[in-house]
């Protein structure tokens, strides 16, 4: 076991040695990133993960400097691997330098798969705001590469994270954007309801009623089998509840249809929000009584 | 030269001591740290069984808010324990066991902190379900509808099963798509190659023109290689003949 170390480091040696000295023969960058290469292998089979991501960086480095894009790409891809292991932040900057360089070299489904992976990484550590950034850029490239269904799977993350964040316009217009490209897909029309729902809170949380109403004409256009559903039902009733301003009808809706369906945490989360706030509206006009 | 050694021997003692002190205090959080969050899980898996019925929310709150206090404040201890231990490492000259043994505290750290994420999520999210189907007319309308229930409620819980069953088809179906839609390309990514394939094979004249001709400059330089040792050979013969 203590071999793998003392490997590792004879090869960062001898590879620091070859960068240091004169390349008259060969490509003194290609064999240093070799000898880099077997040291970071040698350094994960020690599970020493720091010193591996940083020999990957290395390398990057190596094959920036003979540029050779898709290289150092690929190593920085190694190298968020390994950070992983200890720094989700570090994997992010990694993943992000591989990302820009694929960009570069035309290489776009990588890129897009790879901005994924960084706004998967931000939002396990709660960064929603780096999280959308990353996860729009990856909708973008994975659109301009012709797979819509990658698309409108991020398009939807990216909806949830705007909700959370309380940009409720936004994240009701890409609801709606996914609900009007699903309804001509075959087999993905029948989740628009569910779509449809999202858009619909998302409209209950800011508070409008005149517009929560236009929302409601709109998605029956959208849809034309919504109006039947147990979610238009559910959206009637609220909206209801909201313009009268009666905070026990809202939980009655609320509470029949969960008995029904379980509410996720995400719905859970912003129907609480809009339900604190008719309360606080309420609250209000008791006062002025 | 010996009291210099000494110096070093004693700086090396101290750096170890300080080594292995702070691997008890790490090793002494981590205890900590696997009890509470234990009692923590409890904690939560109690919350969920008293969810349904709301039964003093307000202490149970303080008791959860405590709880995530202390956890909090014991997993910024032992990172700064673990930050200290690397840099004791870093300073003096690593060993093997001493990486390995870092890399292990880090790791329970991080499995730590994953769990407590976990935990606290699933917390909060039970939590705001409470919130947002608890008020004060849903008791008195529940105590009062608390008799002849029991067959509605089985025939609810199996259009939920149904219902959850619905959404996972959904989400399976997505992925198909997807997964479609890649098939597809790799599809139309093989046509392109084979399209490449032929057009490679309608260059194989030129190419053979060109294998022609190094040939044929590669036999000339074997005449003409021929015909200079001839001629020396000859050259050296007559000038032999001649003397």
């Amino acid at each position: 076991m203590g071999d793998h170390e003392g490997h590792g480091v004879d090869f960062e040696k001898k590879a620091d040695q070859k960068l240091s000295g004169w390349g008259l023969f060969g490509n003194k960058y290609e064999e240093a990133a070799d000898l880099l290469d077997r040291a970071g292998s040698f350094f994960k089979l020690a599970k020493n993960w720091s010193r591996a991501a940083a020999v990957y960086k290395k390398i990057a480095d190596c094959h920036l400097q003979g540029d050779n894009k898709h290289d150092a790409a690929s190593a920085y891809v190694e190298a968020a691997n390994c950070y992983k292991k200890f720094s989700l932040q570090d994997a992010a900057q990694a993943l992000n330098s591989a990302v820009n360089l694929f960009q570069e070299i035309s290489r776009l489904n990588m890129a897009a798969r790879y901005s994924k992976d960084i706004g998967e990484i931000y939002l396990q550590e709660q960064d929603l705001e780096n999280a959308a950034v990353y996860l729009n850029r990856a909708a973008d490239l994975f659109d301009s590469e012709g797979q819509s269904s990658q698309a409108n799977s991020m398009t939807q993350k990216i909806a949830e994270i705007y909700a959370q964040l309380e940009k409720y316009q936004k994240a009701t217009e890409l609801f709606e954007e996914i609900a009007r490209k699903s309804i001509n897909n075959n087999l993905l029309k029948y989740g628009v309801r569910g779509t449809l729902l999202n858009a619909g809170i998302c409209q209950l949380c800011r508070g409008d009623v005149v517009a929560i109403n236009n929302s409601l004409e709109r998605y029956q256009d959208i849809d034309p089998t919504f109006s039947g559903t147990r979610e238009y039902k559910l959206l009637a009733d609220l909206a209801a509840s909201t313009d009268e301003g009666d905070v026990g009808k809202f939980t009655d809706a609320v509470k029949e249809f969960d008995s029904m369906t379980r509410l996720d945490p995400w719905k859970t989360t912003l129907l609480l929000k809009a339900k604190n706030e008719l309360k606080k509206k309420e609250e209000d006009e008791d006062d002025l009584t | 030269m010996m009291s210099s050694s000494s110096d070093a021997a004693a700086a090396l003692e101290l750096q170890e001591s300080g080594w292995e002190e702070l691997r008890r205090e790490a090793r002494k959080l981590e205890g900590d740290l696997d009890v509470k969050l234990s009692s923590y899980a409890r904690l939560a898996a109690r919350s969920s069984s008293s969810a349904s019925g709301a039964a003093s929310p307000t202490a149970d709150r303080s008791s959860w808010k405590s709880m995530e206090f202390e956890i909090q404040s014991l997993l910024g201890k032992l990172q700064d324990v673990n930050d200290a231990m690397s840099r004791c490492a870093a300073s003096s000259a690593t060993t093997t066991s001493v990486s390995q043994k870092l890399a292990r505290h880090r790791d329970i750290l991080h499995e730590f902190t994953q769990e407590f994420r976990r935990t606290r999520g699933n917390l909060s999210s039970m939590r705001e379900h409470a919130d947002l189907l608890n008020s004060v007319r849903d008791d008195i309308t529940e105590s009062r509808a608390s008799g002849g229930m029991s067959p509605r409620v089985h025939l609810l819980r199996e259009r939920a099963s149904i219902h959850g069953s619905i959404n996972q088809i959904d989400e399976v179906i997505g992925q198909a798509q997807s997964t479609r839609v890649a098939l597809n390309n790799q599809r139309a990514m093989f046509g392109d190659i084979q399209g490449k394939v032929k057009q490679l094979g309608e260059k194989f004249p030129v190419i053979r023109g060109l294998l022609g001709a190094i040939k044929r400059k590669k036999s000339k330089d074997t005449i003409i290689l021929s015909a200079v040792i001839a001629a020396c050979t000859i050259f050296l013969i007559i000038y032999w003949l001649s003397k």
